[in-house]
C-alpha cells in the first residue's frame, strides 16, 4: 500500500486587515509602556533612571514596529497564518492588558522586551519561533500557557 | 466669435442668459456643467498637502528623538530611516496626480479638446511600478492608477472625442472606485497609525519632563506647556485633514458613480450637472477646507 506524505501546512500572505490588527497591537502597548513610564516619572523616578531609559528604547522600538507592519510589509507570508495571528493576538492583548495600570518597571520592561522579540520571531516567519515568543508574552504578561 | 464664450465681469442675469442661450445651442459641456477640470486643478493642489506628510510626520517624530537628550534615551535606539515613506508619499502623491489627470481629460472629452497626454501617461505608468516592499493598499492604489492611466492613454492614441465619454467613464469605473479606496484606506489606516505614533512620540518628548519639573522651573514649564499644545493643535489639524481626504476618496467615487449612470442613461449635460452638482459642491468645500487647515 503506498502512503502519501504530510501534506506541509501551506504558507498564506498575511491579509490587509490582520497587518493592521497586528500594527494596532504593537502600537497599543508602545502606548501601555508609555503610561507605565510617564507614571514611574510623575510618581519620582528621574528620566535618567535606567528602568525608564529603557522603557523610552522599547516605546520607540515598538512603534517602529507598528509603522514598519502598517506600511511596509504586504508580503509577510507565514505558514499556519491564522494559527499564528492567532497567538499573537492573544499574546498581545494578554501584554495589553497587563500593562494596564501597571506600577512596576521591571515588569513592564519583561513585558516590553518579551513583545519586542515576537515582533521579531514574526519577521522570521517561523511558525515555531512566533509560537515561542507569543508564549513568552503571555508568560511575561501573567497569563497562564 | 463664438456664441459660446463667456462673457466675464457681467451681471447675474445676463450671465444667466448667457448660460441658457449656450445650453439651448448645445455649447455647454460637462466641464462647463461640473467643472470637473477646475476640480482636478484643486485636488491637485490639495491632496498631495495630506498624503506627503506620511514622510512628513517620520521627519517630526525623528526632530523629537534626536531632540531627547542621549542620558534619557538607549545609545542603540537610532532615529526611523524615513526613506520608505518619502517613496510611499510619493507613489501616493502619483496615484493622486492620475487621478486629476483622470478628471481633467474628461473635461477636456467633455469639451471636445484633444488629450494630449502620451508623454506624461508612458512616463507615470513606468513610475508607479509595483514595489513588493508596500503595503497592500499602496500596491492596490499604484496598480488601479496604472489601469486608469491606460485607459487614458488608449482614450488619447484613438483620438477619443466627447462621443466617446461615456465609454471611456464606463471601462474606468471599476478602477476608480478601486483606486479611491485604496487611497482612503492608506491614508485613512495606515498614515492614521503613523499619526497615532506621532501623538505618543509627543506625548513621550513632552509630558516625562513637564512631570519632572521643578519649582523653580515654573516660567519654562509655562512656555513648555504652550510648546506642547502648539504640537498637539498641529496634530489634531492632520487628523482632521484625514477625515476630510477619505470625504473626499468616497465623494469622487460617487461621482463618478454618478457620471456613469448618468452616460448609461444618456442622460443631457444640464441633467447631468443637476445629478453631479451637490457632489461637486462637497468636493470643492472638502478640498478648501485641507487647503485652508495647511495655511
Amino acid at each position: 500500500m503506498k502512503i502519501s506524505p504530510p501534506v506541509p501546512p501551506t504558507a498564506t500572505t498575511l491579509t490587509d486587515d490582520q497587518m493592521q490588527a497586528l500594527a494596532q497591537s504593537f502600537h497599543d502597548i508602545a502606548v501601555g509602556i508609555g503610561q507605565v513610564r510617564l507614571d514611574a516619572i510623575t510618581a519620582g523616578s528621574k528620566l535618567t533612571d535606567p528602568g525608564i531609559v529603557q522603557l523610552q528604547g522599547y516605546v520607540y522600538s515598538l512603534m517602529n514596529t507598528a509603522a514598519g507592519f502598517a506600511l511596509q510589509a504586504a508580503n509577510l507570508t507565514l505558514t499556519s497564518a491564522d494559527q499564528a495571528v492567532n497567538q499573537i493576538s492573544v499574546a498581545t492583548q494578554a501584554a495589553d492588558h497587563a500593562l494596564d495600570k501597571l506600577k512596576d518597571i521591571d515588569k513592564a520592561v519583561s513585558i516590553a522586551s518579551s513583545v519586542i522579540v515576537l515582533a521579531m520571531a514574526i519577521s522570521t516567519k517561523d511558525l515555531d519561533q512566533i509560537t515561542s515568543a507569543a508564549q513568552s508574552v503571555a508568560a511575561s504578561a501573567g497569563l497562564a500557557t | 466669435m463664438s456664441s459660446c464664450m463667456t462673457p466675464r465681469r457681467l451681471p447675474l442675469r445676463v450671465l444667466t442668459a448667457a448660460f441658457l442661450f449656450a445650453t439651448l445651442n448645445g455649447c455647454v459641456n460637462l466641464d462647463d456643467a461640473a467643472g470637473l477640470s477646475k476640480l482636478s486643478d484643486e485636488a491637485r493642489v490639495s491632496l498631495p498637502k495630506v498624503s506627503n506628510d506620511v514622510a512628513g510626520t517620520c521627519a517630526r517624530q525623528n526632530t523629537l528623538f534626536e531632540n531627547t537628550p542621549p542620558a534619557e534615551r538607549p545609545p542603540t535606539e537610532q532615529a526611523q530611516d524615513c526613506k520608505p515613506y518619502q517613496e510611499i508619499a510619493n507613489h501616493l502623491a502619483k496615484d493622486e496626480n492620475v487621478l486629476a489627470d483622470y478628471f481633467d481629460a474628461l473635461g477636456k472629452l467633455s469639451s471636445n479638446k484633444p488629450l494630449g497626454y502620451d508623454a506624461t501617461i508612458d512616463q507615470n505608468v513606468t513610475a508607479t511600478g509595483a514595489n513588493s516592499a508596500l503595503a497592500a493598499n499602496t500596491i492596490s492604489a499604484g496598480n488601479d492608477a496604472q489601469s486608469v492611466l491606460k485607459s487614458l492613454a488608449d482614450a488619447a492614441t484613438k483620438g477619443y472625442r466627447e462621443k466617446q465619454l461615456g465609454q471611456l467613464i464606463q471601462q474606468t469605473d471599476p478602477a476608480i472606485q478601486s483606486l479611491t479606496q485604496s487611497l482612503k484606506k492608506v491614508i485613512t489606516v495606515d498614515y492614521a497609525l503613523l499619526l497615532s505614533n506621532e501623538e505618543l512620540s509627543l506625548d513621550t518628548f513632552y509630558k516625562g519632563p513637564m512631570a519632572s519639573a521643578q519649582p523653580n522651573e515654573r516660567l519654562a514649564l509655562i512656555l513648555v506647556q504652550r510648546q506642547y499644545a502648539r504640537d498637539k493643535n498641529a496634530l489634531q489639524s492632520r487628523k482632521d485633514d484625514i477625515v476630510t481626504y477619505g470625504k473626499i476618496m468616497d465623494d469622487i467615487a460617487t461621482l463618478h458613480t454618478k457620471l456613469k449612470q448618468e452616460a448609461d442613461k444618456k442622460a443631457s449635460i444640464v441633467e447631468i450637472g443637476k445629478q453631479v452638482g451637490p457632489i461637486i459642491e462637497s468636493l470643492k468645500s472638502a478640498l478648501s477646507d485641507i487647503q485652508s487647515r495647511s495655511n
